[in-house]
């Protein structure tokens, strides 16, 4: 009886016309890494305001209920000097996008990456605010979270920088930038992903549980998409991390 | 070779299984597809873990399973009936083929896919056990009950096929 249901079964699926079974794993691939990119994210996220809630009860502990203030941050408060500002990438009616940077990548000699490069590039790239609460992550990762007032409260900002395999060679030299908004998690309402056509990845982070977002999606997209990010960067950005960054709080 | 490498090796050799399994569950080539997609996705995120299991294609199965379970639990109140079928090789063929797939189709979902386990994957009731994570006992009484609704079902002709 079993083996005529076997072959019941078997006969039911051979006649079937099944489609091409198309790029189901690499599609599986692609959103696995998006997921561990958001969970790492995520951890941070988390490490970082159980730090911070540390030092809101420090402070109450100390100077009672009426003293309570802001954090203080780690390292002193830097300001991000006013920049020329430039007119918005995109309109944002597409949640994908490209990015022309009008180079692949950028010139110049390069080494590896370092946490305190890529701060040292994100006050570079930011709009004009007060920041403070730098972290990095562990284990090497290149992982780092500021905190941005650029004159409605504080909120951080996440920047994660990965290498996968290439994307082809027959792709338009510039980043495909995809942004994600999240409403039912606020430690990732909003995720902007640039991943270059040489497997440069970059995802930066935008919180939003006590205040909005830090950035709008056009600074967001600035940020991500600048061809200066990278699992190696520029000589100049890791030399002068090392000088301005030389300990940052690990989180995580 | 690198974790996601041993994945990509892994899932290449083995998505074409995962997704016929998928399809003798749902009936819908484009759920299947789905389906199978999100099982190597939680696969990919378990590598590691995954790699110490003694049945490597049996924990994808198992991952495989829940995730349709979970997709019946979400929609239960749209219980698809079987869309529109490809052209079948041969008429005989496809009217086995629509007899069998229907009779299977009015299962509870946990009852096909302990039959689509038991008799389409060769798992043995232990193995269907492990996979849903029921007692054996459950497993055996169910395929009991699940054969005896099959002979029900199935039409006459094809009921001759399966009465031995």
């Amino acid at each position: 009886m079993t083996e005529d249901l076997r072959a019941l079964l078997r006969a039911g699926l051979h006649a079937e016309l099944p489609p091409p079974i198309g790029d189901v794993v690499g599609a599986a691939i692609r959103d696995g890494r998006r997921l561990r990119r958001q969970r790492r994210l995520g951890l941070l996220g988390s490490a970082a305001a159980m730090i911070a809630l540390v030092g809101v009860g420090a402070v109450v502990l100390r100077d009672g209920p009426v003293a309570v203030r802001p954090p203080s941050a780690a390292l002193p408060p830097q300001n991000v000097p006013p920049g020329p500002t430039a007119a918005p990438l995109a309109a944002l009616q597409a949640r994908t996008l490209t990015v022309h940077s009008g180079t692949l990548r950028a010139d110049g000699t390069r080494t590896k990456a370092t946490s305190g490069a890529m701060l040292v590039l994100m006050l570079q790239l930011l709009p004009p605010g007060r920041t403070s609460h730098y972290g990095v992550s562990a284990d090497d990762d290149l992982h780092v979270q500021l905190s941005l007032d650029g004159g409605q409260g504080p909120a951080m900002i996440r920047v994660a920088v990965g290498q996968n395999a290439p994307l082809g060679d027959d792709l338009p030299g510039g980043a495909f930038v995809t942004i994600s908004d999240n409403p039912r998690d606020c430690e990732q309402a909003t995720t902007v992903d640039a991943q270059w056509p040489d497997g440069t990845l970059v995802e930066v982070g935008l919180p939003a549980c006590r205040s909005a977002p830090a950035l709008t999606h056009d600074q967001a997209i600035r940020l991500a998409a600048d061809p200066r990010w990278g699992v190696t960067m520029a000589e100049k950005l890791v030399t002068e991390g090392a000088n301005r960054f030389p300990k940052v709080p690990v989180l995580g | 070779m690198t974790d996601d490498d041993e994945f990509a090796e892994f899932a290449n050799a083995h998505a074409e299984r995962l997704r016929n399994t998928a399809f003798m569950l749902c009936h819908d080539w484009h759920l299947a597809q789905d389906l199978t997609q999100t099982a190597l996705t939680k696969l990919f995120l378990s590598w590691r873990r995954a790699v110490q299991a003694d049945n490597l294609v049996a924990y994808a199965q198992k991952i495989l399973l829940r995730v349709w379970l979970d997709h019946r639990r979400r929609r239960s109140s749209t219980e698809s009936t079987p869309g529109v079928l490809h052209e079948p090789a041969y008429r005989e063929s496809h009217e086995l083929r629509l007899t069998m797939l229907d009779a299977l189709a009015r299962l509870p979902a946990r009852d096909r896919a302990i039959v689509i386990l038991r008799y389409f994957e060769d798992y043995s009731v232990e193995q269907v056990a492990d996979v849903l994570e029921l007692p054996v006992s459950i497993v055996k009484s169910q395929t009991r009950r699940s054969l005896t609704k099959l002979r029900e079902l199935l039409a006459a002709e094809q009921l001759a096929l399966f009465a031995g």
